[in-house]
């Protein structure tokens, strides 16, 4: 007898199903994509025993003949795809025929339906490899799907499920991301008799991600979508809501994909995602969001993998870079100015000490008092449209308010600080007045209707990055050689990053050569840089590269590079005295800034108190 | 110990104690000025453990023994005293009197015996080796403030954080100092007899800025520099001034020295000077260059700073090379410049705009300083 025969279709059929339905939520979500893509209205989804148990998916759509009925449980019988050139156009969610079949195939389905024409509609019973049962049944419009004992036929599947919590929680997570797709379709979804959630159609995305993720998620996101120009030459459009960059989580959960309205997981949007933030977001935090995509269906390829949560595109490159600048342009655009809040004032805190203390250093006269040359006032490059919109001008005008300070006062700052020098006006017309400095740590501004406190370290430090990452791109930084030049040692690891960053060192200002076996040689740096503090941030970068954490893209290269240039340049120290003039010229830069409101590494740089607030404090209100 | 010294005098002897006390040590003891009466003088003592001084002072000893107390207090209490003879005087255990007149001043004061050493030593190593020379002070200062200003404040380049000392064949003392971006280069007469014994030193930037403080509006005291092992004493008069030497070998800097000597550009030091000290003006911390357009008898010196601004001058010279345009950076042009003396034609030999640069003055060979050029667009 030979050793290679065919399998029985049972066995086949078993394993076919295995690629499809992975666990309860896979099932869950191959019938609410066919509720789906039977146009249904209202979609009822309730589980038990975390899904295992039971599971029933009721919709409103437009339900099978009796005879569709029948072949809808049989493999590769859709509606939804006539040829193989149809694949590269698809416009439903299941095309591959598979679903009910492969659900059917380890699981008792009993599945009742009726087209909203007839007056009668037709139950179906399948289980396993026992015979197809049809009847005839009383049914409303549309389609019922009842799922028993799922994998009750291939029980080492069964073992391999974990607790009907997790189970369940799974189907939620799956449920959140499809009623996401679809805001304009009610999903209800009930687990073991309680309502989870009741989704009721949406205009908005807001409304739909406030209804199933909750208010706390839903607050505070920040629109962001494709600038027109780049959806018109790429023809792909993106449109979303994400989370502001104060908001972020040590995972990726709570980043939620669509693909042409196609619940996805992909690593590379999900990195792209992040680069949108850049420098936004300190190291190892992830952003939230629900972001669609919308790409011409013959360029993105979804039958790479039964479970269709993955997705090939046809040109990778271009949909990262409409996702990256629409989600960083729509932040740069957005308000990212934190305003503090202020408890209630509380009488038993009187102890409270400030977090630095600066005896020891206000005795000492010979803290160097940085130069407000350094502080330049940019000049924004006319040709950059996408800066013509000053994040200030988001600042909303305060509302009329009471003076502050009676005129008299106003001659001398509060910390006696003479008012003349330290005042300006930005072109737009907003008045800014330096205070003074706090603690060595902040600058005070007063600003029409608010007062600003500034950190002095972090805005320093935004400053610095922005003008070493133009450098970066103007390619043109001053390189002062060594006359004794640094030798030092890599790893080989560390020389791959290197060679790597090579291209983006010698821009800035470097020249490192190799210098035989594991050695190089520092010869120039940008003359700002320590020429001994190179080996360290080369092995920085090293380091970053083999943690993962730097990303592949350019931009992200020198943004990263930009970073770390930038935090070890000396830079103005907490705790260090400014003289009003250095306060006014570092203000001044940090205002012309990209992103004003967050340092490098995802810290704000500055808050704001409205006078409203304060006066509310002292109960004038 | 109690002992009576008049004002002025023990002004003078704290001033120069001030610089080494540690104004915010982590050892309290260090922030004292140790006070030793013995026989007919008074000592007065501290140290920051990498560098001592010892100043005596000239007092009426009556009672022998030591107290210490803050330095800085100390300092600032006499200031404020008539010009009148003060008296010194251990009152009881851990407390120093200071009186005059009728002002009286009770201090704390620390258990003498746990004073650190004053003079730094590192173990009893080769204390054999000892080696010093004698030159006015006004020469050793002179050689302190045209060296030590390029030397490299970045203790991370350990070796570069002070100034290497080393005796010539020809008996001359000849002092180095670079930052890795400059070096800075002077030999003076010093009639060195037993070179060969002389060890390759260097001084730490700490120590030298106190040897400066100790030498300025010097005329022509004898002062006297000696090596013993890991130490370095400079005394003069009644002062006494040692360091710990910095641990490394100095970079072998004969190579950095350009060889050639062909083509070279020569100009009034203060024309230059000024030029670019102006030019400056329009520069940032960020980007100091400066740029040296070299033509016939003419040099055109010129910044640009993208978003501040830019600016030219103009100067005439001796040019005996072809054009040349190179950049530097400005600050280390107007930093040595600035030590060296007025009235100086600057001599400026350039090869070509990658090669290092060396500027000397015609008046003065014994100095020479060289210069990395800048790459600047």
């Amino acid at each position: 007898m030979s050793r290679i025969h065919l399998l029985d279709p049972q066995t086949v059929g078993q394993i076919r199903a295995g690629e499809v339905i992975e666990r309860p939520a896979s099932v869950i979500k191959e019938l609410v994509e066919n509720s789906i893509d039977a146009g249904a209205c209202n979609i009822n989804v309730r589980i038990a025993g975390g899904g295992v148990t039971e599971i029933v998916v009721q919709d409103d759509g437009e339900g099978m003949s009796p005879e569709d009925a029948l072949l809808a449980v049989q493999r590769h019988a859709t509606s939804k795809l006539k040829q193989s050139a149809d694949l590269f156009a698809l416009s439903t969610l299941g095309f591959r025929g598979e679903g009910l079949a492969s659900i059917a195939a380890v699981a008792q389905v009993e599945l009742t339906t009726r087209e909203p024409s007839s007056v009668e509609g037709v139950r179906v019973h399948i289980a396993g490899d026992a015979p197809v049962k049809l009847m005839p049944a009383a049914a409303p419009p549309g389609t019922t799907v009842i799922v028993r004992n799922l994998f009750f036929n291939t029980p080492p599947r069964r073992a391999f499920l974990k607790s009907p919590t997790s189970e369940g929680n799974q189907i939620e997570e799956m449920l959140i991301g499809l009623a996401l797709s679809r805001p304009e379709i009610r999903l209800q979804f009930t687990w073991d008799q309680r309502l989870v959630f009741d989704a009721l159609p949406q205009d908005t995305l807001a409304g739909r991600v406030k209804a199933v993720l909750g208010k706390e998620w839903a607050d505070g996101l920040l629109p962001v979508a494709a600038s027109e120009e780049l959806s018109a030459e790429s023809g792909i459009g993106m449109a979303g809501l994400v989370s502001p960059p104060d908001r972020h989580r040590n995972t990726r959960t709570g980043q939620y994909f669509f693909v042409n309205k196609r619940l996805v997981k992909s690593q590379p949007l999900s990195f792209a995602f992040s680069r949108g933030y850049g420098e936004l977001l300190p190291q190892g935090r992830f952003p939230l969001g629900v972001l669609f995509l919308t790409v011409p269906t013959h360029s993105v390829d979804v039958n790479v993998h039964p479970t269709k949560r993955e997705v090939k595109f046809q040109d990778e490159r271009t949909v990262l870079h409409v996702l990256v600048h629409g989600v960083r342009s729509s932040l740069d655009r957005a308000n990212l100015f934190k305003t503090a809040t202020l408890p209630m004032p509380s009488f038993q805190d009187g102890a409270a000490a400030s977090p630095m203390s600066s005896t020891s250093r206000a005795l000492s006269p010979d803290i160097p008092v940085p130069d407000p040359a350094d502080f330049p006032v940019r000049r924004k490059p006319a040709a950059e449209v996408d800066r013509s919109d000053p994040p200030l001008r988001l600042i909303p005008k305060p509302p009329p308010v009471v003076p502050v300070t009676p005129p008299h006062a106003r001659a001398t700052g509060v910390l006696g600080v003479p008012a003349q020098p330290t005042l300006w006006r930005r072109p737009d017309g907003t008045e800014f007045r330096i205070v003074g400095q706090s603690h060595e740590l902040f600058v005070l501004v007063e600003v029409e209707g608010e007062l600003w406190v500034v950190d002095q370290h972090a805005s320093h430090e935004r400053v610095i990055y922005e003008q070493v990452l133009e450098t970066l791109h103007r390619r043109k930084g001053e390189a002062q050689p060594l006359l004794l030049p640094i030798t030092f040692e890599l790893a080989p690891t560390a020389r791959a990053a290197l060679e790597e960053a090579q291209e983006y060192l010698t821009a800035l200002g470097f020249d490192i050569q190799p210098f035989g076996g594991a050695a190089y040689q520092v010869q120039a740096t940008p003359p700002y840089f320590r020429a001994s503090d190179t080996p360290e941030l080369i092995i920085e970068l090293a380091q970053a590269r083999a943690d993962g954490r730097s990303e592949n893209s350019v931009e992200a290269k020198i943004e990263d590079l930009a970073a770390r240039v930038a935090c070890k340049v000396k830079s103005v120290k907490a705790g260090q005295t400014l003289t009003p003039e250095a306060m006014k010229a570092l203000v001044k830069s940090l205002l012309d800034c990209r992103s004003p409101f967050v340092c490098p590494h995802g810290r704000p740089t500055m808050v704001r108190l409205s006078v409203q607030q304060l006066a509310g404090q002292f109960d004038r209100r | 110990m109690e002992c009576a010294v008049e004002k002025e005098e023990l002004l003078r002897c704290l001033y120069l104690v001030q610089g080494v006390v540690e104004k915010r040590s982590s050892l309290p003891i260090l922030s004292h000025v140790l006070i030793e009466g013995r026989e007919e003088t008074v000592s007065l003592g501290a140290t920051d453990l990498e560098i001592g001084i010892r100043q005596q002072c000239k007092a009426v000893v009556k009672k022998s023994g030591a107290v210490t107390t803050d330095a800085r207090k100390l300092y600032e209490i006499v200031r404020e005293l008539p010009p009148e003879r003060l008296i010194l005087r251990s009152s009881g255990e851990g407390w120093v009197e200071v009186s005059s007149g009728r002002s009286r001043f009770r201090m704390a004061s620390f258990d003498p015996k746990e004073f650190p050493a004053i003079t730094p030593t590192v173990g009893t190593d080769d204390k054999k080796v000892a080696v010093s020379v004698a030159l006015p002070g006004k020469i050793l200062g002179e050689m302190i403030e045209k060296t030590l200003f390029a030397s490299s404040p970045d203790e991370s380049r350990q070796n570069l954080s002070g100034v290497y000392l080393e005796a010539q064949p020809t008996g001359k003392l000849r002092m180095v100092s670079s930052d890795g971006h400059r070096l800075a280069i002077i030999e003076r007469e010093a009639g060195i007899a037993e070179v060969d014994a002389w060890p390759h030193a260097i001084l730490p930037r700490k120590g030298l800025i106190e040897a400066r403080k100790l030498l300025e509006k010097d005329e022509d005291s004898e002062t006297d520099l000696a090596l013993h092992g890991a130490t370095a004493v400079l005394k003069k008069g009644t002062t006494e001034l040692s360091m710990r030497l910095i641990e490394g070998d100095f970079p072998d800097y004969h190579q950095v020295i350009p060889k050639e000597k062909k083509n070279f550009v020569s100009f009034p030091r203060e024309e230059f000077l000024s030029a670019v000290r102006r030019l400056l003006v329009l520069t940032t911390e960020r980007a100091r260059g400066v740029k040296l357009q070299i033509e016939k008898q003419k040099m055109t010196v010129s910044v640009n700073t993208p978003d501040l601004g830019e600016g030219t001058e103009e100067l005439e010279v001796e040019n005996n090379g072809g054009d040349l345009t190179i950049g530097f950076n400005g600050r280390y042009l107007t930093e040595v410049l600035n030590v060296l003396d007025e009235g100086l034609k600057i001599n400026l030999f350039l090869k070509d705009e990658v090669s290092p640069g060396l500027l000397q003055a015609e008046e003065d060979p014994d100095f020479s300083y060289i210069i990395m050029p800048m790459r600047i667009f």
